[in-house]
């Protein structure tokens, strides 16, 4: 029985119940590795078991990749492999995994991906797919209690959580770490862009619908405007005078004094990701907020964007 | 790809309608009769030759000359990029054909203009490096009890008079950057703001002889006679206090109409402004940064720089100097002092603040009228209008007509083509009728007011609306700019018309 991970236009990588290791222990990360990369080397005639545990290893030193709490995605893309390879194991009832430590818990699913390396959408399709499975309350209990492959694969088959042809925006994005009210003050903004370090923060209303974007540039542009920059040179005011009126007021201003109304990058949710590479290309802007509707419901740095296109 | 080849198209439709045009007027040219002035003027230069000769050979170099004339006319609506290739391309044609000479051409770039205009924009430079542009609009800005309405008559009267003082793209870049602050800071739609500061940027560029390279080139060629048919009165040029006398009046009470129509037009906007800036001001909160700015000196080099260059006539009375030379050697020995004692910036002021893409086409379109008259073009058509030893033309017919000429040619190609083209047609009717002096006034309010009736009537709408359109990424649809530049056009150019229909004095008759 095979099971198809993706439905839409492109070609969905698969695995059936040969690829399934359930209820194992392992003593380590390797050995759980070696024994899912060895089910998956009779399914293409290109694949180097040994090559690709490597290539799998030296990907998990960078940084162990963990979809979810509990749930670890070994993967590594292969030059030349002909299509996207998936094993999944799930550790015995109440144990986890030995060496697998991520965030939050350690891991009791493993799903093990290899990927061509000249296809970089596949990789992020599968990891979009399989988190949007176990998206859901318990799912990640519900699929480790499962004893039977056949079932494993069912539990992924798609109706339980659908599947788009094509990586979306949602896929990329995480939880906004830092936001303002439209109510808060200039002061409030300076003291969370010094706090977490992030030079944009989404400004959001009552209703959690982005209002604008408050930046570190706007605080500067707000004390030093274009006409003070047509002078030779600002040493004149070595005291930071041009800042000073700002401070003596930078409680009782809006944030939106300062803001200005350009557009900032966007995309919404269920759109391809695509779109957020072009919001953010067309913007000129190194953060994508990723909205339903008009509420913002998380971003995706460019940092984090090229990490998932070119390293994940 | 599609839009590669669909840009290429367009580029190559536009070509073909550019050369069609010229086409079309040079075979227009060639109906023309050769005037006599230009075909005695071909005998001096080349004796050898007969007169029938002559004149078939003047029908070809009228024909090129107008045609490359329509040429650099559509470059300039069609192809701004692309207006000082074609006018390089011209040139060559011109030189090529024998239109006129090397040394002809040399002469005939009107270097002295160029000059007073890279001493002013040097100048310009100097005074933006020493913060006198930051310290008017910090002092606007900051200013207490501040409305909208107080706002308003501050733009239009900065606006109308700067350009008098620098030139009006220094003028516009300087007021729409003082625009820009209010309107990011209150929120508020900046197009109305915009159009009001640029409109009144062309009206004020009409105040003084510096406002306008419009105004420099009838200042200098003008043949001006204060008291036709008295004895001894010769046509004169016009000074920087002329401009003083007669044109600045018009432009103030220009301005004050125009102001008085964009007010009743964007009331909506003004009404909103003043409404902020009343929560603004109940807040406490300026509109902008205050800092103690170090501006007297460039203050006072402004001062000194005026009234050394508003002393020219005076100072080249006094001298025995051929007119208007000192009002290229004072901005020219102004910025040169400046760049001595700068001389860490010179370069940079030399580089960046001044504009050579403007000034080249300058030259090329001064050596193309030049061009125009050397062949009799221009002598054909005042001709037409004011024949040699008829009688008088109506002053209540030219002037209005003048006005309208220019001010719809101006809508819509560089006012320094319509006006280059013009001087030697106004000179000749002068030549012919003194008494039509006012006729150069005419000349000048119609080109620069008639910048006003499109968004391409002026170097200084352009700028304006690819500032805004930068910054805010916003269009001003042609038809929008259409409905009040019409109004505005028609307002002034009225106004305009009536003051210098006062301007004409009954020719002295010999007793």
């Amino acid at each position: 029985m095979t099971a198809p991970l993706a439905t839409g236009a492109t070609p969905a990588p698969v695995f059936s119940e040969k690829h399934v290791l359930c209820h194992v222990e392992c003593a380590d990360e390797r050995s759980l590795v070696e024994r899912m990369t060895k089910l998956l080397s009779g399914s293409v005639s290109m694949l180097d078991p040994a090559m690709a545990v490597e290539a799998v290893m030296e990907r998990e030193a960078q940084a162990p990749s963990f979809l979810a709490p509990g749930v670890a995605m070994p993967h590594a893309r292969i030059a030349g492999l002909e299509r996207t390879l998936v094993a999944v194991a799930t550790a015995a009832p109440g144990r986890h995994f030995d060496g697998f430590s991520g965030p939050g818990a350690p891991a009791r699913l493993a799903v093990l991906v290899l990927a061509p390396s000249e296809a970089p959408a596949e990789y992020l399709k599968v990891a979009a797919a399989i988190a949007r499975r176990l998206d859901e309350p318990g799912a990640i209990d519900r699929a480790c209690a499962l004893a039977d492959a056949g079932q494993v694969v069912d539990f992924f088959q798609p109706g339980g959580g659908s599947l788009h042809g094509h990586v979306r925006a949602a896929d990329l994005m995480s939880p906004p770490p830092a936001v303002l009210k439209e109510t808060d003050s200039v002061k409030d903004a300076i003291d969370m862009i010094v706090r977490t370090g992030i030079s944009s923060i989404p400004v959001v209303d009552k209703e959690g619908d982005i209002v604008g974007v408050a930046s570190a540039d706007d605080v500067l542009r707000a004390c030093i405007p274009d006409y003070l920059l047509w002078m030779e040179d600002l040493s004149a005011f070595s005291n930071f005078e041009p800042f000073s009126t700002l401070m003596a007021k930078e409680g009782s201003t809006w944030i939106a004094d300062i803001t200005d109304d350009d557009e900032f990058a966007s995309a919404q949710v269920d759109e391809p990701a695509i779109r957020v590479a072009e919001a953010m290309a067309r913007r000129k802007s190194g953060t994508c907020y990723v909205l339903e509707g008009s509420r913002l419901v998380g971003v995706v740095t460019l940092p984090a964007f090229l990490k998932m296109v070119f390293r994940d | 790809m599609s839009m590669h080849f669909s840009s290429r198209r367009t580029v190559f439709i536009q070509f073909a309608a550019m050369f069609a045009v010229a086409a079309l007027s040079g075979w227009l040219a060639s109906l023309l009769p050769a005037s006599g002035a230009a075909l005695a003027k071909y005998e001096d230069l080349a004796g050898q030759v007969a007169v029938p000769g002559a004149a078939r050979l003047l029908s070809v170099r009228q024909v090129a000359a107008v045609s490359v004339f329509a040429l650099i006319i559509c470059a300039t609506l069609m192809f701004e990029e692309r207006r000082l290739g074609v006018a390089f391309v011209g040139i060559a044609a011109l030189l090529g054909l024998r239109v006129m000479t090397l040394d002809e051409f040399v002469q005939h770039t009107e270097l002295h203009i160029i000059l007073l205009l890279v001493g002013m924009m040097t100048l310009v430079g100097v005074l933006k490096d020493m913060g006198l542009f930051t310290w008017i609009i910090q002092s606007i800005i900051n200013a207490k009890k501040m409305t909208g309405f107080r706002f308003v008559v501050i733009l239009m009267l900065l606006s109308g008079v700067m350009p008098g003082i620098v030139d009006e793209v220094t003028s516009i870049v300087f007021v729409l950057a003082l625009v820009f602050q209010v309107c990011d800071t209150l929120k508020l739609r900046p197009a109305p703001f915009v159009l009001m500061s640029v409109m009144a940027t062309n009206i004020g560029s009409t105040g003084t002889m510096l406002g306008n390279p419009v105004g420099i080139l009838i200042g200098t060629k003008a043949e001006y006679h204060w008291n036709p048919g008295a004895p001894g009165d010769v046509g004169v040029p016009l000074s920087f206090g002329d401009f003083i006398m007669h044109a600045t009046p018009i432009m103030f009470l220009s301005l004050v109409a125009v102001s008085a129509l964009l007010f009743l037009y964007f009331r909506k906007d003004i009404r909103l402004l003043d409404e902020r800036l009343a929560e603004r001001r109940a807040s406490h909160i300026g509109l902008g940064p205050m800092v103690a700015i170090p501006y007297r000196r460039g203050l006072a080099i402004l001062i000194g720089a005026l009234l050394f260059i508003a002393s020219h006539h005076p100072l080249e009375h006094a001298l025995g100097l051929q007119a208007n030379t000192m009002l290229v050697a004072a901005p020219l020995a102004i910025a040169g002092l400046l760049m001595i004692f700068r001389s860490h910036r010179a370069r940079h002021y030399v580089e960046n603040s001044i504009e050579w893409w403007s000034l080249l086409f300058f030259m090329m379109l001064f050596a193309v009228s030049f061009a125009l008259e050397h062949c009799g073009v221009t002598d054909v058509i005042a001709d037409m209008i004011s024949p040699e030893g008829g009688a008088a033309p109506s002053k209540w017919l030219l002037t209005p007509l003048i006005v309208l000429v220019t001010a719809v040619g101006s809508a819509f190609v560089d006012n320094i083509v319509f006006v280059s083209t013009f001087i030697p047609i106004v000179k000749r009717i002068v030549e012919n009728s003194p008494e039509m002096s006012p006729l150069w006034w005419a000349l000048l309010f119609g080109a620069c007011f008639g910048g006003n009736i499109t968004a391409i009537g002026s170097t200084a709408n352009l700028v304006a609306i690819s500032m805004l359109g930068k910054k805010y990424s916003v269009k001003v649809a042609f038809l929008e700019w259409l409905k009040i530049g019409l109004l505005v056009g028609l307002v002034s150019c009225g106004v305009a018309t009536a003051v210098v229909l006062c301007y004409y004095k009954t020719p002295v008759v010999a007793p």
